[in-house]
């Protein structure tokens, strides 16, 4: 049975999403850097303690807020399917505090907005510390900044490396443990059927 | 496992018909009695299609009313082109199309079998004359179904409908022409891009809309199959 199950990355403009996902995905890294101008979806397959799970990795480009409103999520192309995801991982770069300051934003945004429906309160949110080989120049330690992710948000917290490969399979593992232990198990048996004989997606609009 | 789509409601395993006797016994002399059981019918997530009870009176099914002169305030079964021209689009959505959708993706979302379940037609009915004489309709006030049963309703009466027939067709004559998914997705998006602005935008609208509901799928067991089946008839033509 292949359940889907989305993912959007959000962060500030050079933060590392594109270069994590791409990691992730095709395993390469550029040095050169090139902004991400419209919304990209990447859907790698992946096996999780045996099972198999489509991923569909949202790679938004940076927004201004986190849509509350579905017009307001429709009106932005970039924005689209971003308060359907399962999961989110906020990238923050650990050099930069505005950085760290919209991830802020965009976590309490995101809480707000799934406050009123109940079932999905509880959508796992994982920050993702990006650039760890610049660790020298860092604006907090490390130790500070995962005590209040994890104490005070209630968030998972990982610090990676796309340009060497550190901790990037880690954090998508750690996203999918919660995202499966958190969101599948309540679905019924014959909606799992339904999606294992046909795949979500849609490829035409 | 019982794979059939919609066979995932509770069979209910009374007899309706001696409860919906118990019902009107108890409230046999309230008037408005139809529109206060679809209400607390409705409100009952867990309850499905198949505890369906037979109401017996002011259920008949009489065809709509045309009305005599077109209004210039009426919403439903006026052409998308007409709404532009008299300005009642905003980006592109007609107002009580957002309304709808964002009621429903307010309340709806959580709602086992949202746009299956059947809202109550005298309400449907009223609140449709409602809109089309410009009156403000507060739609908190109703229950989910009956605002579901209105969205299906507006897309249904749309005079050529969303996809209208001249698409369909060539979209039909694609599925057979096709000989694998990416040649026919290509003749698919050509059809789709070839839809009028209005109806494009709408169609985007709306499917972003149901591919949230399809996203809630664990909850409502609505999946894309599932609202393909219920929507297909109110968009094509």
């Amino acid at each position: 049975m292949v359940e889907t199950l989305s993912i959007a990355v959000i962060g500030a403009a050079g933060a590392g999403k594109t270069s994590i996902i791409r990691r992730f995905v095709y395993d390469d890294f550029s040095d050169c850097y090139s902004p991400t101008r419209a919304r990209r979806v990447y859907r790698p397959s992946v096996v999780l303690n045996g099972h198999m799970y489509e991923l569909k990795i949202l790679d938004v480009p940076p927004i201004a807020a986190f849509p509350s409103s579905p017009a307001q999520e429709w009106l932005d192309p970039s924005c689209r399917g971003v308060r359907n995801a399962s999961a989110y991982i906020l990238v923050y770069d650990i050099c930069c505090v505005e950085s760290f300051e919209y991830v802020k934003m965009i976590r309490q945004q995101i809480v707000d907005n799934r406050e009123g429906s109940s079932s999905s309160s509880d959508v796992p949110i994982l920050v993702v510390g990006s650039k760890r080989d610049l660790q020298r120049q860092r604006f907090a330690q490390r130790r500070t900044v995962s005590v209040l992710v994890k104490k005070t948000w209630k968030c998972g917290y990982v610090e990676c490396s796309a340009k060497f490969n550190w901790h990037v399979l880690l954090l998508f593992k750690e996203l999918l443990g919660i995202a499966v232990a958190r969101g599948l198990r309540h679905n019924h048996a014959s909606i799992r059927l339904q999606g294992a004989l046909h795949r979500n997606r849609c490829s035409v609009m | 496992m019982n794979t059939h789509p919609y066979s995932h409601a509770p069979k209910s395993s009374g007899k309706p018909s001696q409860k919906s006797g118990a019902y009107y016994n108890s409230k046999g002399g309230n008037k408005s009695g139809v529109g206060s059981l679809a209400s607390t019918y409705g409100s009952d997530g867990q309850r499905g299609a198949a505890s369906v009870k037979v109401l017996k009176r002011r259920t008949r099914v009489e065809p709509e009313q045309q009305p005599q002169d077109p209004d210039t305030r009426a919403v439903f079964g006026v052409s998308l082109q007409r709404l532009r021209d008299t300005g009642r689009l905003q980006h592109g959505v007609p107002l009580v199309l957002k309304n709808m959708v964002e009621f429903l993706e307010k309340y709806g979302l959580q709602q086992s079998g949202v746009f299956r379940v059947c809202g109550s037609a005298p309400r449907c009915r009223t609140l449709r004359v409602c809109l089309d004489r410009g009156e403000c309709v507060d739609l908190e006030r109703e229950d989910v179904p009956t605002g579901a049963t209105l969205l299906k309703l507006y897309l249904r009466e749309l005079p050529s409908g969303l996809i209208p027939h001249t698409h369909s067709a060539r979209m039909q004559q694609a599925l057979m022409d096709s000989k694998d998914g990416t040649e026919l997705d290509e003749a698919l998006k050509e059809t789709l891009h070839r839809l009028p602005d209005e109806n494009y935008n709408i169609l985007s609208y709306l499917l972003h809309f149901l591919s949230r509901v399809a996203a809630h799928s664990q909850w409502n067991h609505m999946t894309s199959e599932n609202l393909a089946t219920v929507f297909g008839p109110c968009i094509f033509r």
